[in-house]
């Protein structure tokens, strides 16, 4: 009889050892699991551009002055606008005529950490990316002479070259080293996620805690979402129904694998950001969920992550709850231009 | 003895294969190449394995090659044998930002 009740003790005793041991496993996989958001402590740039704040400064007077578009009407700012996470709130950009682009307007966010810039992945640097849209008819319109004489016309413009670029003439590729290094301190401000990261379990709900495994479980969106910018800065077809764009492949043609393939955004200020996707054809994070759900179309080129998920009507939610911690309460304004 | 000489040699054999071919196997994990940089014999193969969460796709064009492997899935691996001395970047066609550079004697 002593014999037997030891034993049951002995098996509880057991059992509440695993149960524990079980639980302290699950903490630690979640610890590792929040590591990897970790944000990093200083920006990047390359070694021909450094940053400076003379820079920064010029670059930001630079991206809200309409005067870098043909007809003086529109600015950088005037399609990467920060209430809307530095995009537009609309399907597609406009040019400086009032037509549609053929894509959505991308974020600028946390792209000092991209090795390539543009749906397509076109530009191998942000000095390259900068001129991209001053020059080209579609957008802004300009030619690089006549960017170069308006602001060398002014004369603020001219001390401040004078201080970011000691030495050197007001050029197009100057203006476009100011630009890129202001662009290139677009962070994502700290989002209700990051201050759960850091520690603060009051920062989300339950909900947006659900979310988050099945963000990096289920739903598997952190194979390409990954890391705290939350993208894996591949290229990847996600199977939108209009094939014609050929995002990457138009870039690198001849490789199936890249055919109509986008460059993964980040999901920072996301709730900022709609709507959604390279052509702009999803309204909402729900309709995002159910895309990759089960919406999307199957063909060979169709990403091998892409493999659809069953989430309930709850599970969404949290997904949503989650996505939607990405996004800072932070406003950023624009500076008016000084002269 | 002659009987006891055989299985040695064999066995030293694999032992010399085995040491080769781990210098060879190089790794993507954690979106990049865990290798930056190898070094081998003109004639010998390269094992790229996949240890990440999602699918590789292996490009170089570099001394004549058009090496573009079929898709890699996680857990999987492409072997490619450089026949041709020369310095090769390869990278993966989905993620331009893996980069290593592999030289062949």
């Amino acid at each position: 009889m002593k014999r037997d009740i030891l034993g049951v003790i002995g098996l509880f005793c057991l059992l509440l050892t695993n149960v524990a041991f079980a639980g302290a496993g699950q903490n630690t996989a979640l610890h590792d699991l929040k590591a990897e958001y970790e944000r990093p402590v200083s920006i990047p740039a390359p070694d021909t551009n450094p940053l400076t704040d003379a820079k920064v400064r010029l670059g930001e007077i630079l991206f809200s002055d309409p005067r870098l578009s043909i007809d003086q009407t529109m600015s950088c700012a005037s399609c990467h606008d920060p209430d809307f996470g530095w995009e537009d709130g609309q399907q597609m950009g406009l040019g400086h005529d009032g037509s549609r682009l053929k894509r959505h307007t991308p974020t600028l966010l946390n792209l000092a950490w991209a090795p390539l810039l543009g749906w397509d992945g076109r530009f191998e640097s942000f000095e390259d990316q900068a001129k991209s849209p001053i020059m080209s008819g579609a957008e802004m319109g300009m030619t690089s002479q006549l960017a170069a004489h308006r602001v060398h016309a002014i004369e603020g413009y001219r001390a401040m070259f004078d201080e970011a670029f000691p030495g050197e003439e007001i050029s197009l590729d100057t203006i476009a080293k100011a630009l890129a290094s202001y662009q290139r301190t677009l962070v994502s401000p700290e989002a209700p996620f990051d201050r759960w990261i850091q520690g603060d379990e009051t920062a989300i709900s339950n909900s947006a805690k659900n979310g988050f495994l099945l963000f990096n479980g289920k739903a598997q969106c952190a194979v390409c979402h990954t890391s705290w910018r939350f993208t894996d800065d591949g290229f990847h077809d996600i199977g939108l129904p209009h094939a014609s764009d050929l995002g990457r492949g138009g870039i690198v043609p001849g490789v199936t694998t890249i055919q109509n393939a986008f460059k993964t955004p980040t999901l920072r200020d996301i709730a900022k950001r709609g709507p959604f996707m390279h052509d702009g054809s999803l309204k909402t994070l729900e309709d995002v969920i159910h895309h990759y759900q089960n919406g999307f179309t199957k063909r060979e080129s169709v990403s091998w992550s892409i493999k659809g998920f069953e989430l309930s009507g709850g599970e969404q939610k949290d997904l949503v709850a989650f996505l939607k911690t990405l996004t800072s309460e932070t406003q950023t304004a624009l500076p008016t231009l000084p002269f | 003895m002659k009987k006891l000489l055989s299985p040695l040699i064999i066995l030293s054999c694999l032992a010399s294969a085995s040491a080769i071919a781990a210098n060879n196997i190089v790794d993507q994990r954690n979106l990049q190449f865990v290798q930056e940089s190898i070094t081998i014999q003109a004639g010998e193969t390269v094992i790229f394995k996949n240890s990440d969460r999602t699918a590789h796709h292996i490009q170089s064009k570099d001394n004549g090659i058009n090496l573009n492997s079929p898709l890699t899935p996680p857990g999987h691996e492409f072997s490619y044998t450089f026949d041709k001395a020369g310095l090769y970047t390869i990278g993966c066609f989905i993620h331009p930002k893996m980069k290593m550079t592999l030289t062949v004697q």
